[in-house]
């Protein structure tokens, strides 16, 4: 019993720990409103996010191919992106054809806006990656930086 | 008196070095970015100068835990860069160093890069030396921990090169980050020993079908632990990533194993520029190379147990299929021994000897030319050339008739006379049929030739002679064994009228040799045309018994033929029955494909590789004797097994890759894959049907 005790403990102390950690590395990062963001996907789908999220609440997700922790939460960014609504930014990693063969290469089938100079990111204030946020109408109701599980995704946008 | 003369040197020095230390060297100072505060930079002048070209300095201080990358980072990683080129003036380049890097694996994922502090050397060059100069731009870093940041920062620093002077701090700060970087060797360098970074022998090598990089460095002293490093400047092979290397150790040679990939699927890197970088307890160096084609045997084996192996493959080389049609040649050799004369004896075995081990010399030769200019090598290879082909083909005709007595070799009489001083002609055609021998019998693989041609083809030139030279003599030794013990073919009966049959037997016998030339001639041209010079070597044969032996002799060989033919015709039609199923190939051999047999055993089946020439005689046995004969041949026809085939009988690429992959030299090649064995299970030169179905089984995994 006193196991169980240990492990929860030891649970809320990193959930705590997580969460400051998310806190100050968000600071930088555009809060409240979030910005237009109006592109065409390397997918060549035209993407309006303030619109998507109107009815329902999107998953931004900025990424890069040089980010090695990305590896770890691309695949469970793809894996939601099934019943979600989810919108991905590549961060400075080359032309479409590179992150094309990068997304058939591991098998994402995400949304990718290519951000190829680190424009969107400036506009965000979006500097490290792997950042997740969710948008719901318009609003930037939930920011985070690091690791992130697919249940912590998916909690996260049923919060909001 | 010299006591005050010292102080007073010391004196005026400290002077000028407080000066220095206040003379102009520009540097930006620590820069950080707000929203990135761990990484702090400054770019530094050391106040140096070479003519137009200013030595600088690019200080980055990492804070604990985060890591930047080297110029080539690896999959996981992206390179710092420095955006000078729009709002710089006076300035036409900027020239980065890289220190030696370490390798920093990140939740699996390999990068390559630096932690703490860095220290980059740098050249700035200028246009016009006489005017000022600003350094303008944004320098692109990214950082890692358990996040990744890619952070921007301003880089503006103006200076004047006519007016800078020396700063002895960032100078000695300089001079120590570019003892951290890697000497630059060039191959040549090293090929000619003029290096002073203590390398002695550096081979490197691409492996098409493995996708993996070999490279090969031996250091004058030995090495400790080295780590190697591979990337290229070379633009299109950007997105191309080398894994962490697998590294072998021997003494003072080391041998490291990149897996190479690409996001893009397969890569080509034959003949690619890369660097290789090494770097061990006292060594970094990075050599500028070309990737090779040639396999390079990871085996430690000993040239001396490789001298033993080539012997024992030559050897062997005697008893395998592909000796058949040089059987009536050797044997005819033993023939014109006469009893009374020993010396003679000896002299004429080992005159062919001679002849074997000279044709295995010119064998070499040949592949040296070849691996020089970088083609593709293998053994028998010359039989995938027509020209070589029709060579055979004359030479073999030539003895058919000579052998059949319709046709005395006539040398010119100087010659004849220049021979005879020399020991009689009659040794130079045993020399010439040792050689000719050897150049027949090499078609095929044999049992430990494999092992030792290997070696010697990603050997050194040296040792490419020697084991061919022990593979010659390894054929050669039954002929040895005769030249030192004459008294073996003294034991032939005397000479007589027998002597004329054996005589023709041998002489039909390589009749047959050179009609199976003619018959690989159809790889080349058509069937109609291999007909049509089948017919015209026949026609001048018996132009030549009609010529010699007259008429009636000539018909009474020619019905003879045709009765044999019309025999052998009547005789298999009617026991067709009984051998037309095994031997009819109703296998549908798929050709060799290094992607499918992937696909196949991810979805189960099983997959016999056959790799295999119209001109291997063993390869042919194979087939006749095992793959076409149940239990193997029903076994290739179920479902979930797959036949490939990969034909070497004309020069093929893709096809000498594969066998290079498994460092094989030659055919026959056989490879079972499946579930079990993804890797393959490689069988025997010499096929035996347990040995297939037991590898089949092995390889679904029962």
């Amino acid at each position: 019993m006193s196991r169980l005790k240990t492990v929860t403990m030891y649970g809320l102390f990193i959930l705590a720990v997580g969460w400051g950690a998310d806190f100050w590395r968000a600071q930088s990062i555009v809060s409240g409103k979030a910005p237009e963001l109006v592109a065409m996907s390397i997918q060549g789908k035209q993407v309006d996010l303030i619109a998507m999220s109107q009815d329902k609440p999107v998953l931004v997700y900025f990424w890069a191919t040089w980010c090695s922790v990305c590896s770890t939460v691309s695949p469970s960014v793809d894996f939601v992106s099934g019943n979600m609504q989810v919108v991905t930014v590549a961060l400075n990693s080359g032309d479409d054809m590179r992150i094309q063969q990068y997304m058939s290469a591991k098998d994402y089938d995400f949304t990718v806006l290519n951000d190829a100079t680190g424009l969107i990111g400036r506009a965000w204030g979006i500097s490290l990656t792997p950042t997740l946020m969710v948008i719901d109408k318009g609003q930037i109701t939930s920011v985070t930086t690091g690791f992130t599980s697919p249940f912590g995704m998916w909690a996260r946008m049923l919060l909001s | 008196m010299p006591t005050v003369k010292r102080y007073f040197l010391l004196l005026f020095s400290l002077c000028i070095f407080s000066i220095n230390a206040l003379a102009l060297a520009p540097e930006t100072g620590w820069i950080s970015n707000l929203n990135h505060l761990p990484v702090k930079v400054n770019l530094q002048l050391t106040g140096q100068a070479q003519q137009n070209t200013a030595n600088a300095l690019l200080n980055v201080n990492l804070d604990a835990d985060w890591k930047t990358y080297w110029r080539s980072p690896g999959e996981g990683g992206v390179a710092p860069t420095f955006e000078w080129e729009a709002e710089s003036t006076n300035i036409k380049a900027f020239d980065w160093s890289w220190p030696t890097p370490k390798r920093y694996p990140v939740l699996g994922v390999e990068t390559v890069g630096y932690k703490d502090k860095i220290h980059f050397p740098l050249h700035i060059t200028v246009n016009d030396p006489e005017q000022p100069s600003r350094l303008k731009g944004t320098l692109t870093l990214a950082s890692c921990t358990t996040i990744c940041v890619l952070t921007d920062y301003n880089i503006d620093l103006r200076f004047d090169l006519a007016q800078l002077s020396i700063n002895e701090d960032i100078a000695f700060a300089y001079a120590q980050a570019v003892s951290s970087v890697p000497i630059l060797v060039d191959q040549s360098a090293i090929d000619t020993q003029k290096n002073n970074a203590n390398i002695t022998h550096i081979t490197s090598s691409w492996d098409q079908f493995n996708q993996q990089v070999v490279v090969q460095l031996s250091h004058q002293i030995g090495w400790q632990q080295p780590d190697l490093f591979i990337d290229s400047s070379d633009a299109e092979l950007d997105n191309v990533f080398f894994s962490k290397p697998t590294i072998s150790v021997s003494e003072k040679q080391v041998t490291a194993t990149f897996a190479v990939s690409s996001w893009g699927g397969e890569v080509d890197l034959s003949n690619a520029n890369v660097n290789i970088t090494v770097v061990d307890d006292s060594v970094a160096v990075e050599v500028a190379t070309t990737l090779g084609k040639q396999i390079i045997s990871t085996n430690e084996e000993s040239i001396a147990s490789i001298f033993l192996i080539a012997l024992l493959g030559g050897l062997i080389l005697n008893i395998m299929p592909c000796v058949l049609p040089v059987l009536g040649m050797k044997l005819s050799s033993v023939l014109g021994v006469e009893a009374s004369q020993r010396g003679k004896v000896r002299k004429q075995f080992l005159a062919s000897s001679a002849g074997i081990i000279s044709s295995f010399w010119l064998l070499a030769a040949f592949l040296l030319v070849l691996k020089l200019s970088g083609e593709a090598l293998g053994w028998g290879i010359q039989f995938q050339s027509p020209y070589f082909i029709i060579f055979m083909i004359i030479v073999t005709a030539l003895f058919t008739a000579n052998m059949l007595g319709l046709f005395e070799i006539q040398l010119p009489s100087s010659m004849q006379t220049w021979l005879a001083k020399k020991g009689g002609n009659s040794y130079l055609g045993h020399y010439l049929q040792g050689m000719f021998a050897t150049l027949l019998a090499t078609p095929c693989s044999a049992p430990f030739l494999g092992t030792a041609v290997a070696f010697a083809l990603g050997a050194s030139a040296w040792q490419l002679f020697a084991v061919f030279t022990a593979l010659g003599m390894g054929m050669a030794l039954p002929w040895l064994l005769i030249a030192l013990f004459p008294s073996i073919a003294l034991l032939m009966p005397k000479p007589g009228k027998w002597m004329g049959t054996v005589k023709n037997v041998f002489g039909v016998l390589i009749l047959a040799t050179c009609l199976w030339l003619v018959s690989l001639l159809s790889s080349f041209i058509s069937v109609f045309y291999t007909v049509l010079v089948a017919l015209l070597v026949l026609l001048l044969l018996a132009v030549l018994i009609i010529k010699k032996h007259g008429k009636r002799i000539f018909f009474i060989i020619f019905s003879i033929f045709m009765m044999v033919v019309s025999v052998v015709l009547i005789v298999g039609s009617l026991t067709a029955k009984h051998w037309a199923n095994p031997l009819q190939d109703e296998i549908s051999w798929v050709p060799l494909d290094a992607q499918v047999i992937q696909q196949q055993v991810d979805q189960g089946n099983v997959i016999f590789v056959d790799v295999t020439a119209k001109w291997c005689v063993t390869c042919k046995a194979n087939k006749v004797g095992v793959l076409l004969q149940d239990p193997v041949y029903s076994a290739l026809q179920e479902r979930g097994v797959i036949a490939m085939s990969g034909d070497w009988t004309v020069r093929s690429d893709s096809v000498t890759a594969y066998l290079q992959s498994f460092g094989r030299y030659g055919v026959p090649f056989n490879i079972v894959y499946g579930p079990a064995a993804p890797n393959g299970i490689e069988l025997s030169t010499i096929l035996n049907s347990e040995d297939v179905i037991n590898a089949m089984q092995q390889a679904k995994g029962q």
